[in-house]
């Protein structure tokens, strides 16, 4: 069988798990994360509007 | 080659690319795959040559293709995770290839790329990535949990008590106001963490002629 490289994208997915399972238990963590990867409308324009205010692209 | 047009051999499931880069990384925004994730290969030329097919978090691709001079390598971060920008992985693979640029997308419209510059340095930037792996993501666990908790916990007295304090770290502004919710939090120390990654990339791997690239077209990680 052939050796293949692993794209990883999920150091970054992972990592945040391990945060936020730190501050609030991996159950909470996991409920969190699958709100905020709702990416619905409603939602997704709240956000927009507060990173917008306070987190501008331009700014980071 | 079954229905779905992936072609198994070994470890690999490589499925067939038409189109240019730009109309592949379009017509996959949001199509029937975005759930799991694609690497795809183009020549110097833009001529698609294959692509590999993983699941929500990774793929494998076959090494012999990253020894195309010149190709372009693309993928995506699928959309029901949170992807964040290249990995230092991404970037190792790139160092130990012949590629001229890898470049990773979002469902969301964000792209992110690196590219080789004329005189770049792959050893260079396979002995930083070796270096400081460790340190990015401890830098990246720490700039997201700073964030994240000052986006959630309110201040316990002075004039703004019961709002919390918004720090942008890159021009100082400071902002006050009511406490995000977990989710939204979540959204705030992602866009954080990931800014702050993106300017090491910029500074660090110009040092080894790459340029790093990062085009957002909203906030939304």
């Amino acid at each position: 069988m052939a050796r293949g490289f692993e794209i990883l994208n999920n150091d970054f997915a992972d990592t945040e798990r391990a945060v936020l399972a730190d501050i609030h238990g991996i159950e909470k963590a996991d409920e969190i994360i699958a709100e905020a990867n709702s990416y619905n409308d409603e939602f997704d324009a709240e956000v927009q509007e507060i990173l917008d205010d306070v987190l501008p692209l331009d700014e980071i | 080659m079954g229905s779905s047009g992936i072609l198994t051999v070994g470890s690999f499931n490589q499925i067939p690319v038409t189109g240019t880069l730009e109309e592949w990384e379009k017509s996959t925004r949001g199509g029937l795959d975005s759930s799991v994730e694609k690497a795809t290969f183009f020549t110097a030329g833009g001529e698609p040559v294959t692509g590999f097919v993983g699941d929500e978090h990774s793929v494998h691709i076959d090494p012999r293709y990253l020894k195309l001079d010149g190709a372009v390598l693309t993928h995506n971060h699928p959309d029901n995770d949170f992807g964040g920008t290249l990995s230092m992985q991404d970037l190792k693979v790139f160092a130990d290839s012949n590629l001229s640029e890898i470049r990773a997308y979002s469902e969301q419209g964000q792209s992110y790329s690196l590219k080789a510059g004329k005189n770049a340095d792959r050893d260079g930037l396979k002995r930083w990535v070796k270096t400081n792996q460790k340190l990015m993501q401890q830098n990246f666990a720490n700039s997201y949990k700073s964030a994240y908790k000052q986006a959630t916990t309110p201040l316990k007295s002075g004039p703004h008590k019961g709002q919390v304090k918004l720090v942008n770290r890159r021009t100082g502004k400071v902002t006050y106001r009511r406490p995000m919710s977990q989710a939204q939090a979540t959204r705030y120390a992602r866009q954080y963490s990931v800014g702050a990654f993106d300017r090491m990339y910029k500074k660090n791997l110009a040092k080894f002629d790459f340029i790093y690239t990062a085009t957002k077209a909203k906030n939304i990680y």
